[in-house]
């Protein structure tokens, strides 16, 4: 099986269980919902984000600034020289969008812990209700990465005058037709229209993942997003309702297949389906 | 007994901060399962994989994975033991029947009465006390749907649960709802009537309604 393009970003089960006591090692759990999830119990020694409050700006809609983001990261003791390994529920779709603002914040080592929450408790199955405590760090964001982002005035200029870009919508296939706005449990994240973005291709995040939670084989993943004309010479944009999906497959194409140009377009559907007179494409 | 509408036998023992129940099959042998409120907590399970047999397991480390559509978690083992054995293919049906529907067989290697296991009597006050801060409630049925709809206005509460009740909910289904001021419980029956659609159960808790509809038409 071929290596992944970049295994210094993903951790397996023994690597972690290898590393619980190193000093050097913090273990984050990023969630959705924390009281379903970290506070039922978590990994020996791991901190909780929880994604609405720490990764998100309170006020306007965006993610943490760099401020927020040295205060959060001081607070849970993480060091600029800290190996970060982020893992979470919901096949980490979570986890991915903390490594994305982590790349953002150009923090030196973070990682995924292949397979999150659910392969952790299959394979392991220790947890524990301990918060734990680290000592407060003096954390400073030295550079903002802006190359693995793209806000919608940028995203328009590249549609309009680059022919080699791929735009990937991540969603389900009912929100790519327009047959839903959004899944219903997800009341705050409407839109006024259902459909996509022109020239989008659906290729639902959750294919990239196998049933215990684990990425696919890079030989899977290519034949996936190859079939679809996302490889490795275009330029991709990926989307999907608010931007943490996207971000999954964001990691998937930019760390597992070492595809270079790679971007997030995290306003998403929650952006592009509330503008008006913008063109969307509906199915159904 | 019956708390908040959720059946709890008298006849097993409890884990109740983990919604864990255990029943002696035989000498040292139990059976272990998961309590009705848990299902109403986290939603109808997808994927229940416990470990395998002949596993020892320490108590509080996991004797299963429990998935559902938004949660993912482990059945703790109430006190240390062995696995042996393991009930198949019970995700369709283990919340019809929760405590017929155990999910793993253990051998103890303690006293399980020595590891705060409470008999039925003994856990009904502390169940009673997490079910209400934890506002959970059961029904006489198991939902097919549930939301929690926390809104401002009454109206935006009944547009949050149309929009689902018609988009979502199939003929014959039932649509779970929590809600709370300033929604009251005449307002859900009223949304109920004027839809023509039926409300089997209501139960008020605290602040906290619990809604059960269901689609007619």
């Amino acid at each position: 099986m071929t290596q992944y393009a970049h295994p210094e970003a993903i951790v397996d089960i023994e690597w972690v269980k290898n590393n619980l006591n190193n000093p050097k090692v913090r273990i984050v759990e990023v969630d959705y919902d924390p009281k379903l999830a970290y506070e039922q119990g978590h990994i020996s020694g791991a901190v909780l984000v929880d994604w609405r409050k720490d990764m998100n700006d309170p006020v306007q809609r965006d993610i943490i600034g760099p401020e927020a983001f040295e205060k959060l990261m001081s607070r849970l003791g993480i060091a600029n020289d800290t190996t970060v390994v982020l893992y979470g529920d919901y096949n980490n779709w979570f986890a991915a969008f903390a490594f994305w603002v982590f790349k953002l914040y150009d923090h030196d080592d973070v990682k995924i812990l292949n397979g999150g929450r659910k392969k952790w408790i299959d394979d392991v199955g220790e947890l524990t209700k301990e918060v734990p405590n680290y000592p407060q760090t003096q954390y400073k964001v030295k550079r903002i990465n802006l190359e693995d982002r793209v806000f919608l005035q940028d995203l328009l200029k590249l549609k309009a005058a680059n022919p080699n870009l791929v735009l990937v919508d991540v969603r389900s296939p009912a929100e790519f037709k327009g047959e839903i706005t959004a899944p219903p449990e997800y009341a705050n994240e409407q839109t006024q229209r259902a459909g996509h973005i022109p020239g989008a291709v659906n290729i639902p995040w959750a294919q990239a993942v196998n049933d215990d939670g684990t990425f696919k084989s890079v030989e899977e993943l290519k034949k996936l997003y190859g079939e679809k004309g996302v490889t490795s010479d275009k330029d991709i944009v990926t989307y999907c309702r608010i931007g943490e999906r996207a971000s999954h497959t964001w990691f998937v194409l930019k760390y597992l297949l070492g595809y270079k140009n790679v971007k997030v377009y995290d306003g998403s559907w929650t952006e592009y389906g509330n503008l008006i007179r913008f063109p969307i494409v509906k199915e159904v | 007994m019956n708390i908040e509408g959720c059946e709890i036998p008298d006849d097993l023992y409890y884990d109740v901060e983990n919604d864990i129940w255990v029943r002696g099959v035989g000498e040292n042998l139990y059976q272990v399962g998961l309590t009705l409120p848990f299902f109403y907590r986290v939603g109808r399970p997808t994927r229940i994989k416990p470990r395998p047999v002949g596993s020892s397991i320490k108590k509080g480390s996991s004797l299963a994975t429990v998935e559902t559509p938004n949660y993912v978690g482990a059945l703790y083992s109430p006190f240390n033991c062995e696995i042996t054995s393991i009930n198949e293919n019970i995700v369709e049906n283990i919340v019809k029947n929760p405590y017929k529907t155990w999910v793993v067989q253990l051998r103890a290697v303690e006293n399980p009465l020595d590891s705060g296991l409470l008999a039925g009597e003994e856990a009904k006050a502390i169940y009673e006390e997490k079910l209400r801060t934890g506002k959970v409630a059961c029904f006489k049925t198991f939902p097919e749907h549930k939301i929690i709809v926390l809104a401002e206005t009454c109206e935006k509460i009944l547009t949050i649960v149309g929009d689902y009740f018609f988009k979502h909910v199939k003929k014959g289904e039932s649509l779970y709802v929590v809600t709370q001021d300033p929604a009251t419980e005449v307002d859900m029956i009223k949304w109920a009537k004027d839809m023509k659609q039926e409300v089997l159960e209501i139960r008020r808790q605290d602040n906290i309604i619990h809604v059960l509809y269901r689609k007619v038409t």
